[in-house]
């Protein structure tokens, strides 16, 4: 067990609010997300639940990066 | 064949060729953004790369005709394509990567009973950070074990301290991934309530890690 391992649980912690949505609101979310992103929108404040879910769930976060990954590759089709 | 949101619902609700053609060019895109968005997460070089694109491509395709009916239009049909497909291929990296390593390895075995700062690795600093880091996580630990019950303390112990992904714990426990969200969730919510009125805020804790 790392140092930085118990650091992450504090910031998750603190990040921590009764209000969360689930993966699953995540994933049907994400597209929108994700393009709001690429057209340089302020998703923290537009899509704050789906921004806080991102920080705390790191397998949704992963998905978030990959399909980005995936829309930079489109421009370049 | 270049198409809009519109032309490839169209084209996917229709039968025979012309849904059939569509599937070709979907995959054919797919087949083209995949390693690119994945290449992260597993090396191109490594001989499973390309069937493994193949697979995801494939099982895309299929989940796509299967819930067509539900894309609502928040993003363009392909990027909703995307989000579908990054998620089936992390999925099976995730898997793929913890297949050899068993459950009893995780937090909830045996190591679980070791106490915890016999396996804390603090970063290189001075001695009294050293102590300070060690006395929060014991209060860490002491906090999970009476505040969470001991199923919400094994999961947060295996995802947060182990690492393991909520998908393959979901996959291993037989649970889907949003019941373990919510499982988290309300563990941490648990555990920073208990930290708080026990005078030691998260906030205080964080602090004795960032010197």
């Amino acid at each position: 067990m790392t140092s930085e391992k118990i650091s992450a649980l504090f910031e998750m912690l603190l990040k921590t609010e009764p209000g969360e949505i689930s993966c699953e609101d995540v994933g049907a979310a994400l597209g929108e997300f994700a393009e709001m992103h690429q057209r340089g929108e302020d998703v923290k404040h537009l899509m704050p639940l789906v921004y806080k879910h991102l920080e705390l769930c790191r397998d949704c976060r992963e998905e978030y990066e990959a399909l980005l990954a995936a829309l930079e590759a489109e421009t370049k089709l | 064949m270049q198409r809009d949101t519109d032309t490839w619902l169209t084209d996917l609700q229709s039968d025979g060729e012309q849904q059939a053609v569509a599937l070709d060019d979907l995959r054919a895109i797919l087949m083209r953004i995949l390693p690119k968005a994945l290449s992260r997460w597993l090396d191109p070089a490594d001989p499973h790369f390309t069937p493994l694109m193949e697979d995801i491509a494939q099982e895309t395709l299929l989940r796509v005709l299967a819930r067509l009916d539900t894309f609502e239009g928040r993003s363009k049909f392909t990027t909703w394509v995307y989000s579908i497909a990054v998620r089936i291929g992390l999925s099976k990296l995730r898997l793929r990567k913890w297949q050899e390593v068993s459950l009893e390895s995780f937090e909830m075995g045996d190591n679980a009973k070791k106490p915890a700062f016999t396996r804390f690795a603090p970063r290189k600093g001075n001695p009294e950070t050293t102590v300070a880091q060690i006395n929060a996580l014991e209060l860490v630990m002491t906090g999970m074990k009476e505040a969470l019950t001991p199923y919400q303390n094994e999961v947060m112990s295996a995802v947060v301290l182990q690492g393991v992904p909520l998908d393959v714990l979901a996959q291993r426990l037989g649970k889907d991934r949003n019941t373990l969200y919510k499982v988290m969730h309300d563990a941490r919510v648990k555990l920073k309530q208990h930290l708080t009125k026990s005078g030691h805020p998260p906030e205080e804790l964080l602090a004795d890690f960032k010197h």
